[in-house]
């Protein structure tokens, strides 16, 4: 199977990194929260979500630490570092650039009709 | 339940220890259940319905692991331990490839080393290039050689010459020509020599290939009925005749230089270690040798799994 295409590859890093910026969440808290502030329009698929997570980490974005869950059980906590904090801003300057070129492009009125 | 207790069988098969991962994706699925109970669902059609929204749990597992950068270079160590494995239970196969490989590496090495020394080097000259040769001739156009006096007055009027020399008079590359004629010859025999000798090494690298392919049909049969994907069959073929590649060079190598030093007693001006061109020598082979191996490589790939493992 390949990884999840419903989401551009990088677009994951971002709300991943963003939803991070909120507060240390567990993979379950992040694809729930994805989820649920896009009203369900983004669904994170769990395949690609851990190799994401496990990605990030080894580049050093994002850290993660074993801690209790709500319903008190074992869960690994991913939390943002200082990096991953420099590089979210990065990534929403990129993010902003390259949304607002593809909307200037998409919505341009055509000068001649065919 | 029949999925656990498949997931059970393969622990025990792999010998996986349960990771940290396996912990973090069972929480995943345990919370999706508690959503789902939450939603009004029984607890197992809760779990089922976690399950199937999940997916693929060992790709998800395999899709982690290959996140870490070292991933790569694990595989590698697996199969280069694989492939030192399967030498050590056909030696007789290695020793035949090496040879074969380290032969034809030697002999072209060798001869190349002697040709570059005597043939396609550059005069020993600050600038060959500007080297002329003079002639002079009569009204008829007959070649006459010039003489002594005529030479002393072009020495010191001529401004487009820094200096000239006198000499039996001819080209430069007539001069080395004259001089080596019947060496020239035996030099292109040689060069064919060495040419076929390649030739028949890489040939033979591609049947002692191909034969060890056919050998391990049934072998690599199981290795995809057991989840061996085509580019993980392809990697493990490539990296053994990777292997007899390295260890051929490398004879080779050895015997190009004690060949050269060898030779270079009879020949004056050749460098006996010319590594440049034993280097170049090595990457042809290597190139080419690596060439020979992806086609029974490839034949290797395309192995149906079902049809081998029926030809009991």
């Amino acid at each position: 199977m390949p990884p999840s295409t419903d989401l551009l590859q990088g677009t994951l890093d971002l709300l991943i990194l963003k939803t991070l910026a909120l507060e240390p969440m567990h993979g379950w808290g992040i694809s729930l929260r994805i989820q649920q502030i896009s009203n369900d329009v983004l669904q994170v698929g769990q395949g690609s979500l851990y190799p994401a997570l496990h990605r990030l980490e080894y580049k050093g974005w994002i850290q993660s630490d074993w801690g209790n869950s709500e319903n008190n059980r074992r869960a690994k906590f991913y939390s943002l570092t200082a990096t991953g904090k420099k590089q979210l801003k990065t990534e929403l300057a990129t993010w902003d650039r390259l949304s607002t070129a593809i909307a200037t492009v998409i919505k341009q009125v055509p000068e001649t009709s065919a | 339940m029949i999925r656990e207790s498949f997931t059970r069988l393969r622990f025990l098969i792999t010998r996986c220890k349960p990771t940290e991962l396996d912990e973090e994706l069972a929480f995943h699925i345990e919370q999706s259940t508690n959503a789902n109970i939450a939603a009004g669902l029984t607890p197992q059609e809760a779990r089922r319905q976690a399950l199937i929204e999940f997916g693929s749990i060992e790709g998800t597992r395999e899709q982690s692991h290959q996140q870490r950068p070292g991933w790569f270079l694990s595989t590698l160590l697996q199969d280069i331990r694989y492939a030192t494995r399967g030498f050590l239970r056909n030696p007789r196969f290695t020793v035949a490839v090496i040879a074969t490989l380290a032969l034809g590496i030697g002999a072209n090495a060798a001869i190349f080393t002697l040709l570059n020394g005597t043939l396609l080097r550059n005069l020993p000259y600050r600038s060959p290039g500007n080297l002329m040769a003079l002639d002079s001739m009569n009204v008829a156009g007959d070649r006459t050689g010039s003489g002594l006096a005529d030479i002393e007055q072009l020495q010191q009027q001529s401004h487009t010459l820094d200096g000239l020399a006198y000499y039996n008079i001819r080209s430069m590359d007539q001069v080395v020509e004259d001089a080596m004629g019947s060496n020239l010859l035996a030099a292109h025999l040689l060069e064919a020599c060495g040419a076929l000798a390649l030739a028949v090494a890489l040939m033979g690298l591609y049947g002692l290939l191909s034969y060890l392919v056919t050998l391990r049909r049934r072998e690599l049969g199981l290795r995809m009925a057991l989840g061996a994907q085509r580019e993980q069959i392809l990697a493990l073929v490539l990296h053994q005749a990777g292997r007899l590649l390295a260890g051929g060079i490398l004879l080779g190598v050895a015997i190009s230089m004690a060949t050269t030093r060898l030779l270079t007693h009879f020949l004056f001006g050749v460098k006996p270690q010319d590594i440049v061109t034993i280097a170049a020598a090595a990457l042809l082979m290597a190139l080419v040798g690596l060439l020979a191996a992806w086609l029974p490589a490839r034949k290797a790939a395309e192995i149906d799994p079902i049809e081998t493992l029926r030809t009991e």
